[in-house]
Parts: C-alpha cells; structure tokens; sequence
C-alpha cells in the first residue's frame, strides 16, 4: 500500500513540486486567480506572453466557441517588457512556486532584447519562448513552422540568458520530431507544447468570420487527441524534458500527456470554466497513483505500453 | 507607445469573487423565450451588487463548453452559508436552451459576483433617473429600480421587437415609477424604438442607466450626451473567463492619454457612453 506519493518532477536545473502548470495567457501575470485558490499549490506558474512594446491586440470579437473548444485571436495583448518589470514582477514574490516568464517578438532582435532583461530578474525562473507567433521578415509566416529560424533563434536566446529556457513548439510545424530535434540542438532546456491550432469559423448567414481577426486558435478538449500525439512524437525525437499542453480538463486528461511522456503539464482554456480545476487535477493524479500503487510521478513519465 | 501607470489597475480584482456550484430551485418559462430561474449557492459568495452578473456553466459538459454570463436581476437571501438570487434570460443558442430545461435540484457552475457594477453613488446628485432597457436587458435594471423608487423620479423606457420581448414589467409596475414602453412592430405600447422618447425625458438633472443591444446603447448615447449627460451603459460582450484572465471581451475607451482595449468582464460591463469609441 502506497500512503504517499511523490509528485515533484525535475526539468533542467528546477525541480517542480507537481507536474500541473498554468498555460500562458490564460492565468493573467500570476495573481489573477488569487481568488479562487493560492497560486503556489502550481508546479510552475506560466505568465502571459510578455514583448518589448506594449500592445493592444485584435479588434472585437476576439472569441468564439465551437464544439467541445475555442477559437481566440487575442492579438498577444500585453503591457510591454517596461510596465511588465515594473508592475507584474513584484508581486510574484509572494508566489512560492516556480515562474516561467513566456516571451514572443515580431523579430529575433525583440525576443534577443526581452531575455536579457529578463535575464537579471530573480523572480522569473524559467523563459518559455513562444514561437508561434508572425515573423515581419518572413512576410508573416511563424517562425515555429521551420526548423532551420526556430533552431537559430533557440540558439540566439540561449547566448542572451543563463535562465532555463523552454521552447513552446508551434502545432503548425510540418514535423514536430525534426522542430523537437532542431530547438534541442540549439541549446533548449526543455520543450513545450502545443499551442493553439490555426483555426477558423464562420456565420454563415452574415457570411463575415466568426473573429475580427478572420483566423484564431484553437484550444479546450478539442485539441487535445492532436496534442497527445504531438507530445508523443516530440518524446521520442528528443531527450530533454517535454511540457504537454492542449485542452486538459482532468487528472485523467493530464495523465495521458504524462505517459506520452511529458515531465509536466499546462492547464489553459479549463480554467476558464472552472478555476478550481488546478486543484481538482493536482488531487486528482495523487489519487490515480495511490489507487494504482505508484509512489513516484516520474515512473508515469512516458511510460506508454506501445 | 510605452503604458502609464494606469496598467497597473487592470488586474486588480475590485471586488471578491468565488466559485461555487448552485443548485436549481426553479425554473420557470415567463412568455415565449424568456425565462426566470432562481439559483442557491451551496457555498458563500462574496456580496452581490447593482449591475453584477455571474458566469454560468454546465459541469461535466464539454459542449457547450464555456460558461455563459447572466446578469443578476434579483438578490432574493444572502447568508453566511449561501446566495439565492434570480437570473432573467431568454433562449438564443445552445447554452441557453441548455438553461431552458433545467429543473429544480439541477446544478451549474456559478463563479461571482462579477463586473464592476451600476455607479450608484453618481446617482444621488441626480434629481431624475431614466432607466433604458431593450429585451432581456431589463433584468439588470431592477435592483437600481428599487432603490431609487420613492427616493427620486424614476423613468423606465423599455422597448423590444414585440409584445412578448416586454417581460418581467409586474415586477416595475409594483415599485410605482414611471413607465412607458416601446415596440418595434407596435403590438403594445408606442411603436417604434425605445429610444424614441428619450430626449424628451432628458431634464438638466438626470442621469441614465441603460442594458439592450450594442445598438439600443449607441442610440442612447448619443442622444444623452447631446443633452449634456454621460450615460452608464451596460455592455454584452462574447466571454470566455468573466474574470479578466482571456482578454477575449474587449471594448475601446478612450482615455486622457489615448484609446485603451478595456475588459468589459472587469473594468465594465458598465461604462459611460462618452468614453466609448464605437
Ligand atoms: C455581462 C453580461 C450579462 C448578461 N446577462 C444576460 C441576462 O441576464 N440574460 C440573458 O438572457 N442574457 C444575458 N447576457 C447574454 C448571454 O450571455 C448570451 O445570450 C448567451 O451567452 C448566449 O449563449 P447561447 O449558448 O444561448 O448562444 P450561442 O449559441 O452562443 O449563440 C447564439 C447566437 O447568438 C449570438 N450571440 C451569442 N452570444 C452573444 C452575445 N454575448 N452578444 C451578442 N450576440 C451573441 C451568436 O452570435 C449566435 O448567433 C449577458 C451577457 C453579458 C456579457
Ligand atoms: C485566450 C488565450 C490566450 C493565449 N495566449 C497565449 C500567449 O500569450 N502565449 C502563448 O504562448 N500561448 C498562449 N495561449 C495558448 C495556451 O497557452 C495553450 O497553449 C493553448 O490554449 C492550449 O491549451 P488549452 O487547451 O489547455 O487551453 C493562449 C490561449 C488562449 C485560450
Ligand atoms: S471574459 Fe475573459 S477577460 Fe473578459
């Protein structure tokens, strides 16, 4: 009989107490939840992605719901690096759990810029480098569709930041074992994914996009069959620890990542239904393993029966 | 391009907020689409205000799959132990119909109060209030309704498409203020839009709350602040969170220094009509 389980897992230089996560831009920057239950009782706080200018976003509306999912095209509305350091940053203090600070640009150059001054911060533990995002230079295309600009940039902001550096890996990339391989190479601590899936509606009877912005993401329980599958190759082509994210709504649902073989999982969209979730996963897994004689988490890990 | 140090008042949380499940006592069909239904917390939630709503789910169900937000009509008990209150809606698409047919014992995911709520405060100095409301934006209006009744000269205009779209007017009648009603296609009351009469109530000294359409609150707008009044307006907006944390229900205002994308889950629903870029 089991009376205790272990639930802390080990990726790169940090040690989580429990493998469950915020996803980015779905927990605000840390303190929003506060209401509803102590941010610390997170393996890792994920805050939201953060660049160096300001920036207000898409025009309205910028959600809608489709089956079992949702489609947002929030634009990366965020504060800019300046107010980020000077507002957000303290009160994470106050959080005593890991925080990974999640990072994008319009250029290499920008996300070049936000690590380093980053870098100094004692709060943040940990950069996640979201790549799904537009490349001016590239006419647009995101830089997580190609391995070759997503190693280099890896390879830029590994030189910028001594910090854990995780690379949050686009659903869009052609091959998600070569984009593993390609940011593994180029100094990653970790990987994480996926993110949203490019995704689209439309009102049929105005004939106009269902968003402002025509195309969104996609996330919820949707997408999670796709993003198990992706974790599961992104396990295998790589050595490094992988995050598993996409619409985990239950212990059972972040299991399933686990024994794909992620070290840890995020929790997004579910928390906007229920903000409790975060607990319900977290007693939840300690549960199974007790009920299934597993004293220690890390035995889950990518322990798929295939 | 860089933010003040306004940003810095964005994530605040103004007022407690909980989640909770909420038990069904009743539901009941009031005419045509429109429905009443009255939930108890089983758990305490943080007090209720004028021009909150709550975000309601459907636990288990992945679709739909985000809560859906309801504006409080009626605080009915508050205790230590839990909250029952009334929600007025009326069935448009899946959630709501979802809501239709529940009955007494069922149970939904409740997180609130939520929003910033009618300005109470800025109607003391105000000899006259006019309430507008458009369809099932008459809900929200009744809490301020009946405190102001006896107190001031209160004005409801309320409008719809039809006779039937006109629901929930007993419970106003019974607060004794003025009301005068509007339809489009002219079955009961004055045929036209709610707005119609609006300029002629307008005095020095009034103020104006209003919920309906997106378009009801431009019109009124418009019409008050050509009159020299800023008038509260209670924004709908597609949500996912309610709480602040999607940035999904975004709403231009203008600010001292430039136009801001506000949340209208937190810095509204309520704002005033002459900061709102349309
Ligand atoms: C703060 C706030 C308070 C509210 N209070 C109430 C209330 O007290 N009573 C009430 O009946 N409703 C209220 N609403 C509106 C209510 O939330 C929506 O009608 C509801 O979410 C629709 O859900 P559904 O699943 O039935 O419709 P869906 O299936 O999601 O949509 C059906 C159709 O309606 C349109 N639609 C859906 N939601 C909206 C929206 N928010 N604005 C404009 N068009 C929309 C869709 O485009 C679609 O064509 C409130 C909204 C807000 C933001
Ligand atoms: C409203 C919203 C905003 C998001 N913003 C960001 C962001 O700023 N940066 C990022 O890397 N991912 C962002 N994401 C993606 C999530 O972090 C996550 O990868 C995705 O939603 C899938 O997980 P879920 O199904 O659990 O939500 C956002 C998702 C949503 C729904
Ligand atoms: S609904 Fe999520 S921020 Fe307003």
């Amino acid at each position: 009989m089991v009376s205790k389980v272990d639930l802390s897992v080990k990726i790169a230089n940090h040690t989580y107490k429990n493998p469950v996560m915020s996803a980015s831009g779905t927990f605000g920057y840390g303190t929003e939840f506060g209401d509803f239950f102590n941010p610390a009782i997170l393996g890792g706080v994920v805050l939201k992605g953060v660049s160096v200018a300001r920036v207000e976003g898409n025009p309205s509306p910028r959600i809608y719901e489709t089956t079992a999912g949702m489609i947002n095209a929030i634009g990366l509305q965020n504060v800019g690096i300046d107010i980020f350091l000077k507002d957000k940053v303290p009160p994470l203090k106050k959080i005593d759990s890991k925080i990974i600070a999640n990072i994008w640009g319009r250029d290499i150059k920008e996300y070049i810029e936000i690590a380093e001054r980053m870098d100094s911060i004692q709060e943040l533990d940990v950069l996640e480098l979201n790549i799904s995002c537009p490349n001016i230079k590239k006419g647009g295309i995101e830089f997580g569709v190609d391995p070759v600009v997503a190693g280099e940039m890896t390879a830029l902001v590994r030189k910028a930041t001594g910090k854990d550096l995780w690379v949050k890996l686009s659903p869009s990339a052609s091959n998600i074992g070569v984009m593993a391989k390609a940011v593994q190479d180029s100094g990653a601590d970790a990987i994480s994914l996926i993110n949203s899936i490019p995704a689209m509606a439309i009102d049929v009877k105005r004939r106009k996009p269902r968003v402002a912005n025509v195309i969104g993401g996609l996330s919820g329980p949707a997408i999670k069959p796709i993003a198990v599958r992706m974790v599961y190759q992104a396990a295998k082509a790589v050595n490094i620890p992988i995050v598993g994210i996409g619409g985990i709504m239950t212990a059972m649902d972040a299991l399933e990542f686990i024994i794909a073989g992620a070290s840890a999982v995020q929790v997004g969209t579910a928390g906007f239904i229920n903000p409790h979730v975060f607990e319900d996963i977290i007693e939840g897994i300690e549960q199974f393993c007790l009920d299934e004689g597993i004293e220690d988490i890390k035995e889950l890990i990518g322990s798929i029966r295939v | 391009m860089f933010a003040t140090n306004k940003d810095s008042v964005i994530i605040q949380s103004m007022n407690k907020i909980e989640s909770v499940k909420a038990h069904v006592n009743e539901n009941r069909q009031i005419k045509d689409n429109y429905y009443l239904l009255e939930l108890e917390t089983e758990a305490p939630i943080p007090k209720m205000f004028p021009g909150a709503f709550v975000m309601l789910s459907f636990p288990g169900r992945l679709d739909p799959l985000l809560p859906r937000p309801m504006g409080l009509f009626q605080v009915l008990e508050e205790s230590g132990k839990s909250c029952r209150f009334n929600i007025g809606y009326v069935v448009i698409g899946k959630g709501t119909r979802l809501m239709s047919e529940l009955t007494k014992g069922n149970v939904l995911g409740c997180v609130g109060p939520l929003g910033n709520g009618w300005k109470m405060d800025l109607l003391n100095s105000a000899e006259k209030v006019i309430l507008v409301a458009g369809g099932i934006g008459i809900t929200p209006l009744y809490i301020p309704a009946m405190e102001l009744a006896g107190k001031k000269d209160v004005t409801l205009l309320f409008g719809g498409a039809g006779a039937n779209d006109l629901v929930f007017t007993d419970k106003f009648e019974k607060l004794g203020i003025d009301i005068k009603l509007y339809t489009e296609d002219g079955s009961q009351g004055s045929k036209g839009f709610v707005t119609k009469g609006l300029a002629d109530e307008i005095t020095d000294n009034s103020a104006i709350l209003a919920c309906g359409p997106e378009g009801m609150l431009r019109a009124v707008s418009d019409i008050a602040l050509q009159k020299g009044i800023d008038p509260q307006l209670s924004f709908d907006k597609r949500m996912a969170c309610g709480f602040g944390v999607c940035l999904g229900c975004n709403i231009a205002i203008k600010e001292e220094d430039g136009v801001y994308q506000r949340r209208v889950c937190k810095e509204g629903p309520v704002f005033f009509g002459g900061e709102v870029v349309w």
